[in-house]
């Protein structure tokens, strides 16, 4: 659904909405007007309870995001990348060969799940048991935030949720984590009273929930548009430098985060509308990645597209600061897959969406 | 202006950045793989010394990506997806480093 009016008011919801490219783009990139304060989903911050304590990076403006920021940009850079990345090539074949040997199987969670879940929580030097608690955590941490939030949690999902919170909670804490990585060098920077202890536990708990299932979500989505429209995954086998494209071009098409919240810092008049102080403002990035003015063609799947400044990703000084690490990691997979010289194709089985939209839950394929 | 000599004229638009100008017609080695994010080093550009006043202070998420840029850093180093373009940079001079 795209809104051809700049922004509109969703009034069931109590939000405004931007649905078209220019004005989602003009909003992502002005934080003096548009704050993150008042909370990442739909839930504001400013008018009601957080069900968990804010980010302290995507949850806070400047200057207190400047210097959380400044922390993530220096270990998430390009250097980290390079770091990363034979890691990443190795698993990736590992995980062609694990495909090919079990011939029929489902791409995501026997391939780019447990790929994703040894990359960035083994470098934040968490353990490595539980780590499906990562993902249940996150799961609950988009319900409590997001449109359902006030409807009557389960007597289950209570005890879930708060299971996977109290884990979460201890992987954050300094003697969880190995005394080398990424977990330790953030430790390091509170040491060095960049940021504080705090924000430095709250850190890590960015680190886990950010860089896990939308990773591994983006890099099946990719795999499922791949293989669902077979012109483009023959152009990939023909030429696997364009992996990193074709994952880039899948968040484009779909990516697992399909709105990015912000709120008004003041009172302003917006391309013709009133808003008051701490509205909260829902961009649908995902309508504007399919924006006829700004992509030719937008409900094609095309892996040479020139795809840069898609987004799926944010952009501005909330942009994913893990990106170079997520667009690295599906490169390789995807890389690996379509230079593998293995005969990949959708399984018989029934492809499935995830519960939360999100991302694809399963992909059967079959790999010969 | 290119290592080779050669310029390209960029028309901005006023409180855009310079790599979104410069994207537009797409400059040879302004590639801005995060979409102006600061995240990726890819927009790295040099400021002809005449204008530094003018383009202002690098920020400090900027001055730690610096050190990440494929062309090492220089002292008139820049992210051009951290300079919003104003009235005053009419005329500005920027070098793709190589």
């Amino acid at each position: 659904m795209r809104a051809r009016e700049p922004i509109i008011w969703l009034e069931k919801v109590g939000v405004w909405g931007a649905f078209v490219d220019d004005v989602s783009r003009e909003i992502l990139m002005d934080h003096d007007r548009f704050g993150n304060a008042g909370g990442g989903g739909v839930a504001n911050y400013y008018r009601e309870k957080p069900w968990r304590e804010p980010s302290v990076v995507f949850e806070v403006d400047p200057p207190d995001h400047t210097r959380t920021r400044k922390v993530l940009s220096r270990l998430l850079s390009p250097r980290t990348v390079r770091e990363l990345s034979d890691k990443a090539e190795a698993l990736a074949n590992d995980a062609v060969a694990k495909a090919r040997s079990m011939g029929q199987l489902d791409f995501f969670s026997e391939i780019a799940k447990p790929y994703v879940l040894q990359i960035i929580p083994d470098a934040v030097g968490i353990p490595e048991e539980d780590r499906e608690n990562i993902i249940t955590y996150n799961k609950y941490m988009i319900k409590g935030r997001t449109f359902g939030r006030h409807e009557p949690w389960t007597d289950a999902e209570l005890e879930e949720s708060e299971r996977v919170v109290n884990w979460v909670s201890e992987m954050c804490n300094r003697d969880s984590i190995s005394s080398d990585g990424l977990g330790a060098e953030i430790y390091k920077a509170a040491d060095a009273g960049e940021i504080s202890m705090h924000e430095a536990n709250m850190l890590i708990r960015s680190f886990l929930s950010a860089g896990t299932d939308t990773t591994f979500g983006a890099i099946s989505n990719a795999m499922y548009f791949l293989l669902s429209n077979r012109p483009e995954w023959e152009k990939l086998v023909a030429d696997p430098s364009l992996a990193r494209n074709a994952y880039d071009e899948g968040l484009r098409y779909r990516s697992p985060a399909q709105t990015i919240a912000r709120n008004t810092r003041m009172e302003m008049d917006f391309h013709g509308v009133h808003m008051n102080q701490y509205d909260k403002i829902i961009v649908f990035v995902g309508s504007a990645n399919r924006d006829p003015n700004r992509w030719d063609d937008p409900d094609e799947y095309r892996v040479d597209r020139k795809v840069t400044g898609q987004l799926g990703l944010g952009i501005g000084i909330h942009g994913c600061v893990g990106q170079m690490v997520a667009r690295m990691e599906g490169e390789k997979l995807l890389g690996a897959f379509a230079s593998s010289g293995c005969d990949i194709d959708l399984g018989e089985e029934q492809f499935e969406w995830a519960k939360s939209g999100r991302y694809v839950g399963k992909l059967p394929i079959t790999v010969s | 202006m290119h290592s080779d000599g050669h310029v390209d004229e960029v028309e901005a638009d006023l409180g855009s950045s310079v790599m979104q100008a410069a994207m537009k017609i797409g400059v040879d080695g302004i590639i801005a793989e995060c979409g102006g994010s600061a995240m990726c080093a890819t927009c790295h550009v040099l400021v002809d010394p005449e204008w530094q006043a003018v383009t202002g202070e690098r920020n400090d998420v900027e001055d730690e990506m610096l050190n990440d840029t494929e062309v090492p850093r220089q002292d008139n180093s820049r992210l051009s997806c951290q300079i919003k373009v104003t009235e005053a940079m009419d005329g500005l001079k920027l070098y793709i480093p190589s």
